[in-house]
């Protein structure tokens, strides 16, 4: 069965995404939708800028875990390139913080992967960077209101480093690092170092971008 | 461990601190007691001391008349006498009332006799009401002569009325022994009480001290087993977050998407790429869950050394060595043969993080009545000073095999660290299987 015709005023959407599968599924799914058709996909952020430049689209759906890349990085660069597309970043693990980053960056959505059909193709037609669409039922946690320099030091710490690695990692003082600690056990409520890894992975921190 | 002598110091302080604390309650209510004993047993001898002297001059003194002067001293002297004699009495005076005033006018010291001071309605009151009245002797110049001799006295005092009908007053001083009293008593009690107090104290510090280590001692494993049960949990986390990888995630969710749209526009093709995106993703799974009961396909061997292949990649020599038998007929049940594994895979882990080894010998030898896994590096042992059990890790490895009818020891030097667990099967014919 051949997907519908693009109506003239169909949506463009370019897809972004890493995952062959659900590039694919996602492609697949927009050309079979009435107004939007995939105009392209791209595996890489390097090429997902190229081709957003090249085929100009309407959407671009954003992943975030994008091989070793941060999706998220690229929102501030396809809102230069491309003034007038809408960007939705599609996330397999959401978090209110990515949320709040990519508002802040112009993005037009903050979707989780598992969103229905339907409420990613309403997003793709009518989210705007001023009436954006978000997955409902993100949990605000401790994690959202920690400095960057605190998360920082939690990344590290959730990779296994000592206090004493992390101040040479971010060239501050021992003393420095351990006052941040002493934050994130209070701000986690952890009675131990480890608690506070384990306190934060349980918030949904990850080692730096995907778990 | 930098807080212990500190907790120590204090228990001991706290210790002596309550042991003086009831030492000197029991002091201070001992010898208010005795105090009052001794006050009741004065009061007691005093009073009787002088109802006997009462007696013998009341018919004396109620056939006086002093209006005139003195009393006849001679005559009171001789019926005193024996009192003096026999030391049960110190000194008696007579007063007569005299309106404001009362005055000396009989004492076996003569040079008191005349001596003057007021009237106290007070005393008058209590000899109305009590009819002896017995008191301290205050240190005052009227008793300049009793005091003189440094002896302890009470003094009792009796009224009387003379042929006209004057008020008298006896006042018999008697001495009495309070003093001496509390004191010997107190020198019986006080050693006792204190040496009591003391040695309960020498007996239940040392108590406390083995009690309050102990629970010190508890609470730090306490911790450590939260503390390894959480690494573990997050170990495992990271194990299954890794072979989770988003694969399955996002084939789920990519699917769900198309198959939206498959619903109202079936294409065939597309639902059975679906079909093998799923099948693939539930083999995953499988696999995952799988993982713990790896022998189902693997023999012991390959089963070792998949446990031991982190450690392998990561650059450690790591050799393992299974009986033959072992492979061939006697194969481990199940339960056994994930104990051993998950022991080798603590022990490596182990090595590899504490033991600065270059070199991992894991063997698996079947005994007669089980098998025995031995973990043998050539690291830098155990620091000096530290037990080599006392790694959670390893504390709860060894419970695990004493659980199933074994034990586990660990013995280190500078060469290495050789740790040896045994694993007894019940069944003895299991073994052989």
């Amino acid at each position: 069965m051949s997907p519908t015709a693009p109506a003239a005023t169909a949506c463009r959407v370019l897809v972004v995404d890493d995952h062959r599968v659900f590039g694919d599924l996602l492609a697949f799914a927009l050309d079979a939708t009435a107004d939007t058709v995939c105009v392209g996909t791209a595996a890489t952020l390097d090429e997902g800028v190229r081709k957003a430049d090249a085929l100009v689209p309407d959407v671009i759906v954003l992943d975030v875990g994008i091989g070793d890349d941060d999706g998220l990085t690229a929102v501030p660069t396809l809102c230069r390139l491309l003034p007038s597309a809408r960007i939705i970043v599609l996330t397999a693990h959401p978090r209110a913080a990515g949320a709040d980053r990519a508002f802040a960056d112009g993005a037009a959505g903050y979707l989780a992967k598992d969103t229905r059909l339907d409420d990613l193709i309403t997003a793709i037609r009518t989210a705007t960077p001023r009436r954006p669409a978000l997955t409902p039922g993100l949990a605000r946690t401790p994690l959202d209101d920690l400095t960057p320099r605190e998360r920082d030091v939690l990344t590290l710490l959730c990779e296994g480093s000592r206090p004493a690695d992390i101040a040479r990692a971010l060239g501050l003082s021992t003393h420095t690092v351990r006052d941040h600690v002493k934050t994130l056990r209070a701000v986690l409520r952890a009675g131990s170092q480890l608690e506070v890894v384990a306190r934060a992975r349980a918030l949904g921190m990850d080692d730096g971008g995907r778990p | 461990m930098s807080r212990q002598p500190r907790t120590v110091a204090a228990l001991i302080r706290r210790h002596l601190m309550a042991a003086a604390a009831v030492t000197a309650g029991l002091l201070a209510g001992l010898v208010c007691l005795e105090w009052a004993l001794a006050t009741a047993e004065a009061d007691r001898v005093t009073r009787t001391a002088a109802t006997r002297v009462a007696e013998r001059v009341s018919t004396t003194l109620s056939a006086a008349d002093l209006t005139g002067g003195a009393l006849d001293a001679a005559t009171l002297d001789a019926q005193v006498q024996g009192f003096f004699d026999a030391g049960a009495v110190a000194r008696i005076k007579v007063w007569r009332v005299d309106g404001g005033t009362v005055r000396v006018v009989y004492s076996d010291d003569r040079r008191i006799i005349g001596d003057e001071r007021s009237y106290s309605p007070g005393l008058a009151d209590r000899l109305t009401r009590e009819g002896v009245v017995i008191l301290d002797v205050p240190s005052d110049d009227e008793h300049r002569f009793e005091r003189a001799d440094g002896r302890e006295l009470r003094e009792a005092f009796i009224a009387f009325t003379d042929a006209t009908g004057t008020p008298l007053r006896l006042e018999v001083y008697v001495p009495v022994f309070r003093d001496a009293w509390v004191a010997s008593t107190l020198a019986v009690y006080v050693p006792v009480l204190v040496g009591g107090i003391g040695a309960l104290t020498a007996l239940l510090v040392p108590m406390s001290i083995r009690l309050a280590r102990r629970l010190a001692e508890a609470d730090r494993d306490r911790r450590g087993a939260i503390d390894y049960g959480l690494r573990s949990r997050e170990r495992e986390r990271l194990r299954l977050a890794r072979r989770l990888h988003d694969d399955v995630l996002q084939n789920l969710a990519g699917s769900a998407l198309a198959l939206d749209v498959l619903a109202s526009a079936p294409d065939p093709a597309r639902l059975r790429a679906i079909s093998a995106t799923l099948s693939e993703d539930a083999r995953a799974l499988r696999g995952l869950l799988d993982d713990d009961a790896p022998l189902a396909a693997l023999s012991l061997r390959q089963a070792l050394d998949d446990a031991v292949a982190a450690a392998r990649a990561a650059g450690w020599q790591v050799h393992v060595a299974v009986a033959p038998e072992i492979d061939g007929d006697a194969v481990p049940d199940a339960e056994t043969s994930r104990l051993l594994l998950e022991a080798t895979r603590e022990l490596v882990r182990n090595a590899r993080a504490h033991a600065h080894a270059e070199r991992i010998d894991v063997r698996v030898v079947r005994l007669p009545e089980g098998y025995e896994l031995s973990v043998i590096d050539d690291g830098r042992g155990f620091p000096a000073g530290r037990n080599p059990s006392s790694g959670h890790g390893l504390r709860l490895l060894r419970n695990a095999f004493v659980e199933a009818g074994g034990d586990l020891d660990v013995s280190s030097d500078d060469a290495g660290t050789t740790v040896r667990a045994r694993v007894l099967v019940r069944d003895a014919t299991a073994v052989g299987r």
